[in-house]
């Protein structure tokens, strides 16, 4: 991979980490409905942040590992 | 506003050299040279910005409560900055000054009580808006801004688009408060940037960098855009995601170290996750390069937020 489609494909991963948040909330936003709107949409704020917390880690950081050519870099303690 | 971005310059060119006389420096670690470069420059970003607007509100008597409420906590944010780059303010001390900096725009905020957000609508936080949302909104903002640093023209780039872009969307919903303050913001990191640019001759410190972060909240938050602020955030939000990865989150640099420049210029990451070291690890990356791509990501987040705010309008 050039460096220039290596560093292309990070910003994607970003926005696919994004994108992935965003669903997770739409799911929750929706198996929430029998509740009133401010804890519903508290609910789901958090499960956003905890969303994009693990698609950091799990879906950006994970590729950023397997893209990356220096393997002897220390990885994520 | 072509005061503001002048005042700026001029005085982040007059810190550069005095600066360096009071020993109020830091070295440039990402050069093979390591330079010694004066620190908090953003200095010249808070008082370009206090001029412009004490000039404005002078000549334009519109402007209210709630324009010298979000000029007063970005302000107050800066010094909070400033207080940071002399004493080195413990991260606990920061939030809650920074939280205590937004009490005017609580305050001038009180009647408003809902937000916006995709698929989930508007929110009605009521009492909690002033109370929670928004110190909340501007610590959290400040402090993300502060991480995603530490490389020439970064965080006066991101200030500049970020800012640009809330500035923009303030004036096409209407918002003049927000629109006017995020212009005084926009020329003066403009001005800033100038010097910041590498190589540079300034670097922001604490100062500049939590003053933009709480600039975005407050133009967010005045201007009812908050979603636009959120996604402004988020590759600074990425950062900081990334950064609680590790053991200590707020002390990467003392548990492993800065990151090195290579004998060919080539930046070598520390060994804990971050978005900085992440565009590092992919493919070999001199300082510049790896600010230009950030800058980039910056501007298609920037690209997002104006579409996002653009269909809901």
């Amino acid at each position: 991979m050039s460096p220039s489609a290596a560093r292309a494909s990070l910003i994607a991963l970003s926005f696919v980490v994004l994108l992935v948040s965003g669903l997770v909330t739409t799911v929750v936003w929706r198996f929430l409905a029998p509740l009133d709107p401010l804890p519903r949409a508290m609910l789901s704020l958090v499960m956003f942040v905890a969303a994009y917390y693990a698609g950091a880690n799990l879906i950006f950081w994970k590729a950023v590992l397997r893209i990356s050519p220096s393997s002897s870099l220390p990885q994520t303690n | 506003m072509g005061v503001t971005g002048v005042a700026s310059y001029d005085l982040a060119s007059l810190f550069s050299r005095k600066f360096v006389a009071l020993g109020i420096t830091g070295v440039d670690i990402h050069k093979l040279e390591r330079p010694i470069i004066p620190e908090m420059g953003g200095l010249s970003v808070l008082l370009a910005m206090s001029l412009g607007s004490i000039i404005l509100m002078a000549l334009d008597g519109d402007r209210g409560l709630l324009f010298l409420a979000g000029v007063s906590t970005v302000s107050l944010t800066g010094l909070v900055g400033v207080a940071d780059d002399r004493f080195e303010l413990r991260q606990r001390d920061k939030t809650i000054l920074i939280a205590a900096a937004s009490a005017l725009l609580s305050l001038s905020l009180v009647n408003t009580g809902s937000v916006w957000f995709p698929v989930i609508g508007l929110v009605p936080f009521g009492i909690l808006f002033p109370l929670l949302v928004v110190p909340i909104a501007i610590t959290t903002s400040a402090n993300m801004s502060n991480m995603l640093a530490g490389f020439n023209g970064l965080e006066a780039g991101i200030a500049a688009i970020s800012v640009g872009v809330m500035t923009f969307l303030s004036a096409v919903t209407g918002s003049t408060d927000g629109a006017l303050l995020g212009a005084l913001l926009l020329f003066a990191y403009l001005g800033f940037l100038v010097l910041n640019w590498y190589p540079a001759k300034i670097f922001p410190g604490d100062t500049g960098t939590l003053m933009f972060g709480a600039g975005i909240a407050a133009i967010g938050l005045i201007s009812n855009l908050e979603i636009a602020a959120i996604v402004l955030l988020m590759p600074a939000a990425l950062d900081f995601a990334l950064k609680l990865m590790s053991k200590k989150p707020f002390g990467q640099r003392k548990t492993y170290g800065n990151t090195k420049v290579n004998p060919d210029g080539t930046l070598a990451p520390a060994g804990y996750p971050a978005l900085v070291h992440a565009f590092m690890r992919v493919a070999p990356t001199k300082e510049r390069t790896l600010v230009v791509w950030v800058l980039i990501m910056e501007g298609l987040y920037a690209i997002l937020a104006v579409a996002v705010t653009l269909v809901h309008i």
